[in-house]
């Protein structure tokens, strides 16, 4: 009797023990799937994502298969308090995932068996994407996809009987990967994308820069420099003038003498419900990242009919919610109104001031309304004059002002950002009798001429006033401009990307053109992601797809394409896979194949009933300089198929070395 | 009746279970299903897995995923994470791709019975079979069941294909047909359970278990008369034995009889009579065991001990008689003579 089972391995064990090569697998694929909320987790459990499984895989190397119970036990509560007191409320998005990576690291204590395997993997697969909660980048959907993969290696790695380790499993694993992307792709763009099912708690949004909703120049000293995304904007037609480019944010209109708040000019300016224009101008399309703040930045005249905002008063505009999630928000701007006459109470509200307090800046705007009168024009210029012709000078770093803030700025320090003009000059008019206030919000903006559309970053952040004139109704006046014209952030930009502005254009090395022109794509296609990507949802399944707007009829159509789309690529996907025929051709067959290829080039056709050996003989009788070639071939196919043996490889590049003697031998020819 | 194992012995072993072990699918059910079975799928010698053969059902880690793949769905839907759904319908792509690769991991498969090693009751008859891979194909990580006991491993069919042998316990003296055997497999992703129900056509024979006695149970009295009868014969026939039909053997050496009990044609050996130690004949009558099965279990035992001396042995059986010889194939016959008395195919 042979020996009973040699070729089918040892009998199986009872509980299939996780082998060495199924371990290194697991191991990289739980740090990896921890590793990205790292710097979310509490301190000791950031250390133990990586201590843990190296203290597990010391263990085992050692011989140590089981983790003692007391130990597992001492980590699972040692876990708990850390994110007990780790974090402030025990309900929410962070500690969720902490106690997700949590238990994935106490499995891996407790991991002996291909079970246990199983559900690591499982877990690594819901931690691939929980990332999604606080980063929604390029880069945090490749690090998605590559966890994605390792997953299922570790998978195919745990369904193998082979002990050792090897890379095959991931050869495996991305074939399937591969084939698989059809299907998600028809998923992703058929899924009918409803609104949440229920309320979720969100992540804790990190705060920013950019406005708040009061200003306070004297009490800040230094400006944020950030160049972090605010929004891009691109406008369909023509792009408007540089110079209208003033994103209002917040309209500010009370001065308590140190700070500008929006203050009752809100109530006043909603009774003025802004209306839609009867013919755009202009329409453009904000794409505004999360702020955790409801304000939404818009040309003067915006309008738009979104649901997620509403009106703010003065024309602005603002989201019913905080934007915890990046927004499209399209408007339409329509030829400018002429002007309505502002109301008493309006009136009142954008000249209020305080009783008392900076009293030297009250003579300078007593002196201008006697010297020019009731012409306001005159009164602006010469206050845009005073800003220019003192040596004023523009610095994020202005320093703290004292109690007379305006007076201070004006007279003595004279240095300052847009928030220190702006508000000395409203303090001004309105000390003059001229209805003018504080709008904040950001200005410009950088042109990515890749893609045409505007990118507007923090370091954009732009104050400026607005004046009341008669004739023309609110009108923008930007002191600052008075003072610095090339304020823009010039100054600033270069700090944040070293990059020079277009006045030192010529001076600027090939190697910095090319850093703006890279960087410039980048964020093209980074505008695309959040575009095509991100923000892909029921409304642009609607557009893109064609379909009715009403929620129900498009759900079901989409449903109905998804079930179809599925079943085609499926099976599509499973004729290739399965009913293909096996690659039965072997390099000698497919060798065979191309030589009668060529050879039928030359005009030599093999007939019915015709063997391999006979006309390999007619084509040597007919072309000596083919017959030797063929031949060989003739030989290794007849070789292979009556002889049984297959060629070694020396032979196989002698074959290939054959055909490409026959195939230029025919082309010459031709 | 032979049954699975090489690790424990199974109880009883009239159970064929053709899904392994559903307790769920109840007797009726069961008896139903496997008779449904024979029909879809009758016995041979050589099977190609095609998809008549081969069933698939999600395996528990499959049903788990999908539970899980439900709860991601959720997920992304009520954070309304683009990129979330992305990644679970990507995952949800590769369960579904997975299910034509388990397929296809069992699809286009040849199995051959090679050769069937028979055994004694109480040890192991032994199965001897090829597998070979459909061309361009690697069939990977198979299991062997029979009634629902894992009993082999397969790693990897290579290109040439693998030779293995599945090792049945043997419970009862017999000519047994094979059982079901399930050749399974859950590559590539463990999310699916494929099998292929396979009904080969063959015979496992089951000698009696050897049972050690003092005493042989010859029959002396009787010896002379055969040696007589022996030598009367032997100047025309000496015959040795039985052993397998080879090409040139004439129709007229064929032991029909025997042939007919071992499916398998045997011939009469011829042999020159052995010198020095005169044939004996071993007899049921003589046996001292309770019972039927015990002297058949102590016949078994004298035929392996005189076949160790060299002793030519004649076996007396009540339906058989097999002369006096000693070799392989005369201990081969005998020993299928005591497997089969009494039990006819």
């Amino acid at each position: 009797m042979s020996a009973v089972l040699s070729f089918f391995g040892p009998s199986p064990p009872q509980v299939e023990r996780l082998t060495g090569g199924q371990w290194r697998w697991l191991a990289v694929l739980v740090v990896a799937a921890c590793a990205p909320h790292g710097a979310r987790l509490p301190m000791p459990l950031t250390v133990a994502v990586v201590a843990l499984p190296a203290w597990r895989w010391w263990n085992l190397r050692r011989g140590q298969g089981r983790t003692p119970r007391w130990q597992q036990v001492g980590v699972v509560f040692a876990g708990l308090a850390t994110l007990f007191f780790g974090y402030p409320t025990a309900i929410g998005v962070e500690p969720a995932v902490g106690l997700l990576v949590l238990s994935a690291l106490a499995k891996v204590l407790e991991a002996r068996t291909r079970r246990d395997g199983l559900v690591l993997v499982f877990l690594a697969y819901f931690l691939t994407i929980t990332p999604f909660l606080f980063t929604q980048s390029i880069a945090a959907a490749g690090y998605a996809a590559g966890l994605f993969l390792l997953a299922t290696t570790t998978l195919n790695a745990l369904n193998r009987f082979d002990a050792g380790w090897s890379l095959q499993p991931l050869r495996t694993a991305a074939g399937l990967a591969v084939q698989a992307a059809p299907l998600m792709l028809v998923l992703f763009l058929l899924f009918p994308r409803v609104g949440p099912l229920w309320s979720v708690p969100l992540a804790s949004p990190v705060a920013r820069t950019g406005p708040s909703s009061t200003l306070s120049p004297g009490d800040i000293a230094a400006l944020s420099e950030s160049s972090e995304l605010a929004f891009r904007a691109r406008f369909a037609g023509g792009d408007p003038p540089a110079d209208a480019l003033y994103w209002r944010g917040l309209v500010l209109s009370e001065f308590d003498g140190r700070t500008w708040r929006r203050g009752l000019g809100v109530a006043a300016s909603m009774a003025r419900r802004p209306e839609p224009p009867e013919d755009a101008i202009y329409r453009y399309q904000v794409t505004m990242e999360p702020s955790a703040r409801p304000w939404v930045f818009t040309l003067d005249g915006s309008w738009t009919g979104d649901p997620r905002l509403k009106p703010s008063g003065s024309g602005t505009w603002a989201a019913l919610e905080p934007v915890e999630r990046r927004l499209q928000l399209d408007f339409e701007v329509g030829p400018a109104q002429s002007a309505a006459s502002l109301g008493p109470v309006e009136r009142q509200i954008a000249l209020q001031l305080p009783a008392v307090g900076n009293p030297e800046a009250r003579v300078l705007a007593a002196q201008w309304r006697n010297r020019f009168g009731a012409d306001s024009g005159a009164v602006i210029d010469a206050a845009l004059r005073y800003f220019r012709s003192a040596p004023f000078h523009y610095t994020l770093e202005p320093g703290k002002l004292g109690p007379d803030s305006m007076d201070e700025f004006l007279f003595d320090s004279r240095a300052g950002y847009c928030g220190h003009y702006a508000s000395a000059f409203v303090f001004l008019m309105r000390s003059a009798g001229i209805p003018a206030r504080v709008v904040t919000g950001y200005q410009g903006g950088e042109f990515n001429a890749v893609n045409g559309y505007f990118i507007v970053r923090e370091y954009d952040a732009h104050a400026w006033a607005e004046v009341w004139s008669p004739a023309q109704g609110w009108v923008v006046v930007d002191p600052t401009q008075a003072v610095a014209p090339e304020r823009i952030a010039a100054d600033l930009r270069s700090r944040a990307f070293g990059v020079v502005d277009e006045a030192e254009g010529a001076a600027a090395s090939l190697w910095t053109r090319w850093w703006q022109r890279t960087r410039l794509s980048w964020d093209a296609a980074q505008y695309h992601w959040v575009r095509w990507v991100l923000n892909y949802d029921l409304s642009r399944q609607q557009s893109l797809f064609g379909l009715d707007a009403s929620l129900k009829s498009s759900l079901a159509q989409l449903g109905r394409w998804l079930l179809v789309a599925v079943l085609v690529v499926f099976g599509a996907i499973a004729l290739w896979l399965v009913k293909r025929a096996p690659r039965s051709a072997g390099p000698v067959q497919r060798a065979y194949e191309q030589a009668l290829a060529a050879l039928a080039r030359a005009g030599f056709q093999r007939g019915t009933g015709e063997g391999p050996q006979a006309f390999a003989e007619r084509v040597g009788a007919a072309r000596a300089d083919l017959g030797a070639d063929f031949a060989a071939v003739t030989t290794a196919l007849v070789a292979q198929r009556y002889g049984g043996g297959t060629l070694s490889p020396p032979s196989q590049s002698a074959l290939r070395a054959q055909v490409r003697a026959l195939q230029r031998a025919t082309r010459d020819r031709s | 009746m032979p049954s699975a194992s090489a690790e424990r012995t199974l109880g009883s072993s009239r159970r064929e279970q053709p899904f392994g072990s559903p307790a769920w699918l109840g007797k009726v059910l069961h008896r139903r299903f496997s008779a449904w079975l024979e029909r879809r799928l009758p016995s041979v010698g050589r099977v190609r897995l095609a998809h008549r053969r081969i069933f698939v059902v999600p395996s528990p880690a499959g049903w788990l995923l999908g539970a899980l793949l439900f709860a991601m769905l959720i997920g992304s839907i009520n954070y309304q994470s683009s990129l979330a759904y992305a990644i679970t319908f990507w995952v949800a792509g590769v369960h579904a791709v997975a299910l034509l690769h388990s397929y296809r991991n069992l699809a286009g498969m040849e199995i051959v019975l090679e050769s069937l090693d028979p055994g004694f009751v109480g040890g192991f008859g032994t199965v001897h079979l090829r597998i070979t891979a459909a061309a361009g194909r690697t069939p990977t990580a198979l299991r062997w069941l029979v009634a629902g006991q894992e009993v082999a491993r397969v790693a990897e069919v290579g290109p040439a294909g693998e030779r293995g042998s599945l090792r049945l316990r043997l419970d009862a003296r017999g000519s047994w047909r094979l059982p079901w055997l399930y050749l399974e497999s859950r590559y590539p992703l463990g999310l699916y359970r494929v099998w292929s129900p396979l009904r080969l056509d063959g015979a496992l024979t089951a000698f009696p278990a050897p049972r050690a006695t003092q005493r042989a149970p010859l029959a002396t009295h009787r010896a002379d008369d055969s040696t007589n009868h022996l030598a009367a014969q032997a100047a025309d026939l000496e015959f040795s034995g039985l052993r397998a039909w080879r090409l040139g053997d004439t129709l007229g050496r064929v032991a029909w009889r025997q042939s007919a009990a071992r499916d398998e044609l045997l011939v009469r050996e011829l042999d020159p009579p052995l010198a020095g130690q005169g044939p004996v004949w071993l007899d049921v009558q003589h046996c001292e065991g309770p019972g039927f099965e015990a002297a058949l279990g102590e016949l078994c035992h004298w035929v392996l001990q005189l076949e160790a001396r060299g002793t030519p042995y004649g076996l007396r059986l009540p339906s058989v008689e097999l002369r006096p010889a000693v070799g392989s194939a005369h201990q081969r016959a005998a020993l299928t003579c005591l497997a089969l008395e009494g039990r006819p195919e």
